[in-house]
């Protein structure tokens, strides 16, 4: 037996002198086989909760998360720090690899997977023959219809599978979730003896501002200000990629000096893990992105945010806003409004879900039999351009009132049309909450109380005090912010001293001048 | 450089075909008509040299040179060389006829792996020199980063050494172009100093197109690929050169089975229109696997016996056919276990 704390351990694999808030009752917790539900604000640490166990090697560690790129990020980076052990089984890896991973599951300590994977019994069968030790649920609040967009019906199948793997010790994680997210996910992992642990969410290192603006353009003239003005490393958020392009490029112009970039869904794979690693390494100051950018991004010196439109609600925009100041330094959230928005605002809403005309149309054809169901998900996915989202939703909803049951299409107990109006209820209903949660987002942006409070009082009832400014309506002055200047260099030199100097010829030359 | 491509591509075709096939021969895709054409009009140096290029930005480039009047095009797309067209291919051709290098039908198979086994090779290398050990490769491709594991073990003498012949070679081989090519070049390289830029940013950096910033960088590597065949004294580069054999050519006869496979005949059909045995097209197929993959190999294999192939081979540390088969249920053929190799040895596999 080794006599290493798991502060030496911490140090050892992470790098870290000593663990935030959190952490370490949460390890400790587990590693005594104690159920955990934890609350932890973005940028904490999350996954060191259950990384540092795996390494540890107390027992294998399984991962479920529904976030595939966060999940392939977290494996190169343990597989960067020497932890090979490590593997993940989702939609995107290779057919082969997920065959050589599944074939040595047993090598693993730590394999994160998709909630559809748990639905394949291929993957569950061989789980089932690993003693598992720990159990551990990311994004948590997916489970609740009320967590926001990320709601995902296979995360309800969660607990069928944890108990077929013989009911190992369980930790949910998520950052943000609402008393009623709360109750949903005790309720559905039936967690009411687990140990809570809920941190506060608020981020007492960040001051809020909100600019209203009369004129669209009004808007391009705040973030050039803000880029002339401020020399920090800094992320602006757009809801649309055309929208991120094109700001990013007339900041560019405007700014010769300076290196900034766009970052969204629409580029390819290459030249986003690019830009990704360029903002890491301190080639980029400014990002001008989508909600695409962000997740897994683990930089430490972000100071500026600004949200060029609003998100679509309060939860997402909290979650944007703590990819900033992860050391506590001081920075700054900046909304843009324009009366505009809104209608912006309602449209991406809607798209969110899949029209009610096209869920009419497939009900039909299956009604009549006229679509096998194996060729319904590729027709359906054809037909809303691809959204994963919407076919899941499809799926979840066929399944809850009882017309597909195990791959199996069963029409006889329930009428066509009950079935429709079922289903178009529920999209109503849905519609109605994302409203509501955009309503709120507008409330905020739109209240004259304390902002800080005001965001965070659905969730808490309570903030800390804060470090710096706390917001626009409290004591927040622009000539107060004076953080200090950290410019990427931009090189002049010709490419064959570039050449030289990165490939570490500089003193060679003079010991040879032939 | 893109415009002079298509201009010459327009001009050689004369409205003989449309717009598509010239945007088939670059993404070498459609294979043996592309292949019979691009032969046809001596367009073969072109063959596959822009895979990557997406269909929306063909047509936008081809309709903005439409625009400038350098081409024309009629209602059945069908596109011709304008005379103002003619006068900017004459001056884009003195520009750079001397730099170019491309050789499509040549390279095109060799020259993706070997910018990536070089790509990533550089990271490691200046990674490894200064002691680090923890970074996110740039090339995510599973096979690439074996070969490159490989090569680097094989040559684990010092990185000041390799550091220094990898220089050596790369001044060389950009000395040969004009700076702006060498500096696009050199700046799409990550090492442990700074991450590589993407086509945007280069296009924005040096006022190219994005189009050009690619067709630079990708002109320097099958230059490089011609150096390396050609018997060149790299002192490096060499090394991550992709291995030979996964990217032989087909025998003619090979060919002419693989034209009729993809115009839709059997095997036994084409047995029977060729006069061949079955066992010689099954050969052809086998052949056919080690280069291609895009046939459909359902046809010959189901994947429970994909499955149960792939996984023998695994295990079994022999690559004799016979012991093979002899593990194997009788039911599955020699002529699968070929397949299945040829298939596997690809690297990525082609079964799905």
């Amino acid at each position: 037996m080794t006599n290493y704390s798991i502060e030496d351990s911490l140090y050892f694999y992470f790098g870290y002198k000593s663990f935030r808030k959190g952490q370490r009752e949460i390890i400790e917790a587990v590693l005594n086989d104690k159920n955990v539900f934890a609350i932890l604000p973005t940028g904490s640490g999350k996954s060191i909760c259950y990384q540092l166990p795996a390494i540890m090697n107390s027992g294998m560690v399984i991962v479920i998360s529904p976030l595939l790129s966060l999940m392939t990020d977290q494996v190169k980076q343990l597989r960067a720090t020497g932890f090979k052990k490590v593997a993940a089984l989702n939609s995107m890896i290779s057919w082969k690899e997920k065959e050589n991973t599944i074939k040595n599951l047993d090598s693993y300590q730590l394999i994160y997977l998709s909630p559809e994977m748990l639905q394949s019994e291929r993957i569950l069968q061989s789980l089932s023959q690993l003693s598992i030790h720990l159990f551990v649920i990311d994004e948590a609040h997916c489970i609740s219809q009320w967590g926001g967009h990320e709601f995902r019906p296979d995360y309800l199948r969660i607990k069928k599978a944890h108990i077929r793997l013989n009911s190992p010790t369980i930790l949910a994680l998520t950052a943000t979730a609402t008393p009623d997210v709360q109750k949903d996910i005790v309720t559905a992992l039936q967690l009411h003896d687990a140990k809570k642990i809920i941190y506060p969410m608020d981020k007492p290192n960040i001051s809020f501002v909100v600019e209203h603006v009369e004129h669209m353009e009004e808007k391009q003239h705040k973030v050039i200000d803000l880029v002339q003005n401020y020399h920090v490393p800094t992320l602006i958020y757009f809801s649309s990629r055309d929208e991120a392009t094109k700001i990013a490029i007339s900041l560019q112009s405007k700014f010769p000096k300076r290196n900034i970039a766009y970052y969204h869904g629409g580029l390819d794979k290459q030249d986003r893990l690019l830009i990704q690693q360029q903002f890491m390494n301190h080639q980029l100051d400014v990002i001008c992105c989508t909600n695409a950018f962000g997740m897994g991004i683990n930089k430490k010196d972000i100071q500026l945010i600004i949200h060029y439109h609003i998100p679509s609600q309060i939860e997402s925009f909290i979650q944007e806003i703590g990819r900033a100041g992860r050391e506590g330094q001081e920075c700054v959230s900046v909304t843009l409004y324009h009366d505009r928005d809104t209608f912006i605002s309602l449209r991406l809403l809607e798209t969110e879900l899949p029209q009610s005309s096209l869920i009419e149309y497939y009900l039909k054809l299956i009604y009549e039999n006229k679509i096998p169901i194996e060729q319904l998900k590729e027709d359906f996915m054809v037909q809303t351009n691809g959204i994963e989202a919407h076919w899941r939703f499809f799926r979840y909803q066929l399944e809850k009132i009882g017309i597909l049951r195990q791959n199996l299409i069963v029409t006889d107990t329930l009428r066509f049309t009950e079935a429709l109006s079922t289903i178009q209820t529920t999209i109503k209903k849905r519609i109605a909450y994302k409203q509501r949660k955009r309503q709120e987002m507008l409330q905020w942006v739109f209240t004259k109380n304390c902002r800080r409070f005001e965001l965070f009082k659905h969730f808490q009832d309570s903030f800390q005090t804060p470090d710096y400014m706390c917001c626009d309506h409290c004591d927040f002055e622009w000539n107060k912010w004076s953080p200090p200047s950290q410019l990427t260099v931009k090189s002049k030199q010709n490419w064959q001293a570039v050449l030289k100097d990165i490939l570490y010829q500089g003193d060679i030359e003079k010991n040879e001048t032939s | 450089m893109f415009t002079y491509i298509i201009l010459e591509c327009v001009k050689q075709l004369n409205g003989q075909r449309t717009m598509y096939n010239i945007y088939h021969l670059l993404t070498a895709k459609k294979s043996i008509q592309t292949v019979q054409d691009s032969n046809l009009f001596g367009l073969t140096r072109y063959y596959g040299i822009y895979k990557s290029l997406p269909r929306e930005e063909y047509n936008q480039f081809v309709n903005d040179l439409a625009k400038e009047q350098l081409i024309k095009n009629d209602e059945n797309q069908h596109l011709f060389i304008t005379s103002h067209g003619e006068n900017m291919l004459i001056e884009l051709h003195g520009k750079l006829a001397p730099y170019f290098a491309f050789d499509g039908m040549r390279f095109y198979e060799v020259s993706y792996p070997f910018s990536k086994h070089l790509i990533l090779f550089i990271q490691i290398i200046t990674h490894i020199h200064v002691k680090k050990t923890n970074f996110i490769p740039i090339i995510e491709d599973r096979s690439i980063q074996q070969f490159v594991k490989k090569v680097w073990s094989v040559h684990k003498n010092n990185s000041t050494t390799l550091l220094t012949l990898i220089y050596r070679d790369l001044d060389k081989v950009l000395q040969f172009f004009p700076d702006v090519y060498s500096a696009l070049f050199v700046d799409q390289l990550t090492t442990s100093k700074q991450i590589g830029l993407s086509k945007y940013q280069l296009s924005t950096k040096y006022n190219i197109n994005p189009h050009d910033c690619y067709l630079f960088f990708m002109n320097t590597i099958h230059y490089i690929c011609f150096k390396i065949e050609d018997g060149e004294a790299f002192q490096f580069l060499a090394n991550l050169y992709p291995n030979q054999a996964k990217y032989r050519i087909l025998s003619d006869s090979a060919r002419k089975t693989l034209y009729y496979l993809n115009e839709g005949f059997v095997l036994e059909k084409i047995a029977a229109k060729r006069h061949l045995k079955e066992n010689t097209i099954k050969d052809h197929i086998v052949e056919i696997a080690y280069i291609n993959k895009t046939l459909e190999w359902k046809r010959y294999i189901t994947k429970q016996e994909y499955d149960i192939i792939t996984e023998k081979i695994n295990t079994l540390s022999t690559k004799k056919l016979k012991d093979i088969k002899e593990q194997l249920p009788e039911s599955i053929s020699y002529f699968q276990i070929k397949l299945v190799m040829a298939l596997e040895q690809n690297g990525e596999t082609a079964y799905d």
